[in-house]
């Protein structure tokens, strides 16, 4: 699916004038296998360009490669815009701008932003780290399980200007380039959420404290695969089958707050009538003018 | 030959809500089912009155078509009960040739 179609209809298409935006679209269109990436990275540039000021992206983005500092700086500008956003938010609304300048040639780093820290994870126990990786990695990811546990650490990094990956497993956004198991046997990209970066990074330090070789400076094998228990060996059947189990409890959870919420909102309407049914304002009122 | 009214609720029930991912019957929201002769009506209702359209209409359709691929039913009406939008949803739920 082409970048218009996958925009078609949505606020931020508007961008696609832009001809850098429409490069970053059409690049991620071609690369990703969840158009929802395409949406994503576009309407978080949108905010981007809304609450830096950068109206005019294509003047930006020639700034940028002239001195790479403006884009540094636009990022931190945006950053300082988004202060009181948890380091989470600020990965997730940053990620437009990075990718966009990334895929159009200007270098920015692909390192967090500052924001408010989260709540901290609630175990590190051993097991506890892959499971939690694992379950992490699947959500918003569009990884199947199998895909996932065939990573290797090569595999997560930031991306190129033709969208190729770069390894880097402290890339903020973390991308992932993988091989689908069903479908075109083509290699495409998708993306880790922050908590997932940040699962996998305190995995990875878990499993380096582990080992007998304590050295400081320990170079990162990228053929070692991304999912490990923590002594680095692979995650085993009975970790994977925890995971599965964690995570369908936690759908069947969500499920269930979903389902109340639905029925509480319903009863609600049920005793007040349509949503504005009981608007009463001044009669002479053209809807048009609120539309 | 003559339909058992269980196995229009089990059919019936089995349709998953496509975004809960939960059948209609775990969920309760299977009302009344009757049958006379060959024809089924089938009555349910969703977790809110507010359900999106495009959901409560796609469930509708499901519930139709699941029980009408029952051996003997020829026609299965489905009445959905509670809905702001009940009378447009059923209109498209019950569409000859739309299924």
């Amino acid at each position: 699916m082409n970048a218009t179609r996958i925009l078609a209809g949505r606020r931020e298409g508007e961008l696609l004038a832009f001809p850098s935006v429409h490069r970053m679209a059409d690049i991620l269109a071609a690369r990703c296998r969840e158009p929802s990436w395409v949406r994503t990275s576009v309407a978080s540039l949108e905010r981007f360009r809304a609450m830096t000021g950068h109206t005019d992206l294509e003047l930006l983005l020639a700034q940028a490669r002239a001195t790479p500092l403006v884009a540094e700086q636009s990022l931190a500008s945006f950053a300082t815009a988004l202060a009181g956003y948890t380091e989470g938010q600020v990965s997730a609304l940053a990620m437009g701008a990075k990718i966009w300048f990334r895929l159009n040639g200007v270098n920015v780093p692909w390192r967090p932003l500052p924001g408010v820290s989260s709540a901290p994870a609630l175990s590190t126990s051993d097991q506890q780290g892959t499971e939690r990786v694992i379950l992490l990695a699947l959500i918003g990811s569009g990884l199947g399980l199998a895909e996932l546990l065939r990573l290797r650490v090569g595999d997560v990094g930031s991306l190129d200007a033709e969208g190729r990956l770069i390894p880097d497993i402290e890339a903020d956004p973390l991308a992932v380039q993988h091989i689908p198991r069903r479908g075109r046997q083509e290699e495409r990209i998708t993306f880790l959420t922050y908590s997932t970066r940040q699962a996998l990074l305190a995995a990875m330090q878990q499993s380096t404290l582990q080992r007998d070789s304590p050295q400081p400076i320990e170079p990162i094998d990228l053929n070692a695969p991304l999912i490990t228990q923590r002594d680095g060996s692979k995650a085993t059947l009975a970790s994977v089958a925890k995971a599965r189990q964690k995570s369908k409890s936690l759908i069947r959870a969500c499920s269930d707050v979903n389902v109340s919420l639905c029925r509480a909102t319903g009863d609600f309407f049920r005793v007040w009538g349509l949503p504005g049914s009981r608007f009463e304002g001044p009669e002479d009122i053209n809807i048009e003018d609120y539309i | 030959m003559t339909i058992d009214v269980e196995a229009v609720r089990a059919a019936a029930g089995s349709t998953r809500d496509p975004e809960i991912r939960r059948s209609l019957a775990e969920m309760g929201l299977l009302d009344d089912v009757l049958v006379v002769g060959s024809d089924v009506t089938v009555h349910f209702h969703l977790t809110s009155p507010l359900c999106p359209s495009k959901f409560a209409t796609s469930i509708g359709q499901e519930i139709r078509k699941r029980v009408e691929a029952i051996p003997g039913v020829t026609s299965c009406a489905v009445v959905l009960r509670d809905h702001f939008l009940q009378a447009k949803i059923q209109e498209l739920i019950n569409a000859r040739g739309r299924q």
